[in-house]
């Protein structure tokens, strides 16, 4: 597949699962559930579509400089999976550490619930931007 | 089986967890990694090197639990990744179990669920359909009943009522969320992954240098020379150094107290950069052919020349900083000058090792990052801040009662029954003494039993 096109298709995958996420883990922090009404609720679904645009953006870009090099440097040479041994496992480290040391100097909810959200869509976006087509092992 | 392991590991995680302070929590976490692990990889146990990691790490557990402190924390993580990456790969050098461990803890599920997807069966591709079968319906009627709930209670006063009645608030939803991240974490060390690409370099790579002919190892008789006249030039240079050091051990009593922290640290940084040149040079000689010329004799009996008078500057250092210690009392800094010199003393050996067994860089990095790991587990189960507080009211000449007080609470007790009973000690001192007592005591009564430390059982 085309660099590009798999960068945009896993962009609009990973910004599902990071608005769900997000939106997700603040909601079970910090929500009171009796001061839910329905104007709330039709807002609150504005605000998570709206949302979507800035993570689109954000994770197009981290894909296109933090994942994509990879695939167009490699993909000649190795396939998917063997590209996706040979560099995830660094990446994941590295990412994690960022994580760390970013959570270590804003420990406030919010940060911890956005650092998740950023950590676990990463991971996610590996396995799909990697992901080869399956192949069928029969039993 | 697992699966359960997993879920009972993830709900006490978060019991002992959940808005508590560090104490018998962690200690119990040590034990119930272990347990975990036990029951799902008995095999890896049976090999010395994983059972002696897991003694480490339970060690550092119970030290969280008798004398908290950072350097104990730092221990029982470093052992715990261990550990983790021991149970990866246990043959591996211990950086690349680091490396295998943390991989593990962080990320295993991914990269299992990236393993599966690319080497699907027909019936894991049966059993994701079904859930995403189910998913296709749960999801959209969640969403759908929610907002017709809330339709509802805008259109009908009683339902608005009677919905507003219904209590969630014993739901805590902080908790889950801790439980599945608990979950997460077991469920990744359970299912252990290694880094294949260094794994595998690490695993083929021996300790000793590959064979070279001596024919071939002619050509290094350039590098010979040049060895030899670098190594007899930083010999006498090194003599030189040693010899204005005794002068100046004989007349250590007449300086002051400036003037003996200044010679000790600046002793110790000349120290530091001359066993890294050391080192680097004796790789750098050694690192191929020259050590099967059958000319190098002079150049290996030169290079332990060296060092031997690195030891003996480690040791002049060693004495300087004794005599420190012994003038001025203990320290967390002249701690750390004293392993950092037990560290050089054994960098030096096995860089000799290197040297006399032809052994090849991996060896010394291996060694080094072995034995480094060790002392790290050996000095964090000591009480330091109970050492050095005792140290320096029993023996030192001179006593800093102000460091004292900014030690953590781990020498409250003693230095509370040493304001009790010492005449030396002024007013001043003794109430604030006598205020860090009283904050330690009321924090200890506040302690949850999950956050109990060995000093609760001292005060009740």
């Amino acid at each position: 597949m085309n660099s590009n096109r798999l960068t945009f298709s896993t962009s609009l995958k990973s910004t599902l699962f990071c608005t769900i996420l997000i939106w997700g883990l603040n909601l079970l922090c910090f929500t009171n559930y009796n001061d839910i009404h329905l104007s709330s609720i039709s807002l609150m679904l504005l605000a998570l579509i709206l949302s979507a645009i800035p993570i689109f953006i954000v994770i197009y870009l981290m894909i296109l400089l933090t994942i994509t090099p990879f695939y167009i440097y490699e993909i000649n040479k190795l396939s998917r999976k063997e590209i996706f041994k040979k560099y995830f496992p660094y990446y994941a480290i590295a990412f994690f550490g960022i994580c760390l040391f970013i959570g270590i100097h804003y420990s406030q909810l919010f940060f911890i619930n956005f650092l998740i959200s950023a950590f676990l869509t990463a991971m996610q976006t590996w396995v799909w931007f990697f992901n080869s087509k399956k192949i069928l092992v029969k039993n | 089986m697992k699966n359960i392991y997993n879920l009972i590991a993830a709900l006490i995680f978060s019991t002992i967890f959940y808005q508590q302070s560090i104490g018998l929590n962690l200690l119990l976490f040590t034990i119930l990694t272990t347990c975990i692990l036990l029951l799902t990889h008995f095999k890896s146990f049976k090999s010395k090197q994983t059972l002696f990691i897991s003694c480490c790490y339970l060690a550092t557990g119970i030290a969280v639990f008798f004398h908290y402190s950072t350097l104990v924390l730092i221990a029982n993580l470093i052992s715990f990744v261990t550990l983790i990456g021991s149970i990866s790969e246990e043959k591996n050098s211990i950086y690349i179990k680091w490396l295998n461990g943390i991989y593990t803890t962080i990320v295993a599920y991914f990269a299992n669920y990236f393993e599966n997807e690319n080497t699907q069966t027909s019936n894991s591709i049966n059993r994701k359909l079904v859930i995403i079968h189910w998913l296709k319906i749960v999801i959209p009627s969640i969403i759908i009943i929610v907002l017709f709930i809330s339709l509802y209670k805008q259109g009908n006063p009683m339902f608005n009522k009677l919905i507003t009645n219904i209590d969630l608030s014993f739901i805590n939803f902080q908790w889950i969320l801790l439980t599945i991240l608990g979950y997460y974490l077991f469920n990744n060390i359970t299912n252990p992954i290694k880094i294949e690409p260094a794994t595998e370099i690490d695993l083929k790579t021996g300790n000793s240098l590959n064979y070279i002919s001596p024919k071939k190892a002619v050509k290094t008789v350039n590098e010979i020379q040049l060895g030899t006249t670098l190594l007899i030039l930083l010999n006498g240079l090194i003599i030189l150094y040693l010899v204005t050091d005794f002068v100046f051990l004989f007349k250590i009593n007449q300086l002051n107290a400036v003037e003996l922290s200044q010679q000790v640290h600046s002793g110790v940084y000349s120290l530091i950069v001359s066993i890294v040149l050391a080192i680097g040079i004796i790789l750098y000689f050694f690192r191929g052919s020259l050590n099967f010329n059958s000319k190098n004799k002079n150049l290996k009996k030169l290079t332990y020349l060296w060092l031997f008078l690195n030891l003996v500057v480690s040791i002049i250092t060693a004495i300087k900083n004794l005599e420190y210690i012994n003038s001025f009392g203990l320290t967390y800094k002249r701690v750390g000058v004293l392993i950092y010199l037990t560290l050089t003393i054994i960098g030096l050996t096995t860089a000799y090792i290197k040297v006399s067994k032809i052994k090849n860089f991996w060896y010394l990095i291996r060694k080094n990052t072995q034995i480094a790991f060790i002392i790290l587990i050996l000095f964090s189960t000591l009480n330091w801040d109970k050492i050095i507080t005792n140290f320096n009211i029993s023996y030192a000449q001179q006593t800093d009662v102000d460091y004292l007080l900014n030690l953590t609470d781990n020498n409250t007790l003693l230095l509370h029954s040493y304001a009790e009973k010492s005449p030396k000690i002024n007013n001043y001192y003794k109430e604030k003494i006598n205020d860090k007592y009283v904050n330690y005591v009321n924090k200890l009564k506040n302690n949850t039993w999950k956050e109990i430390v060995y000093d609760n059982f001292k005060i009740n």
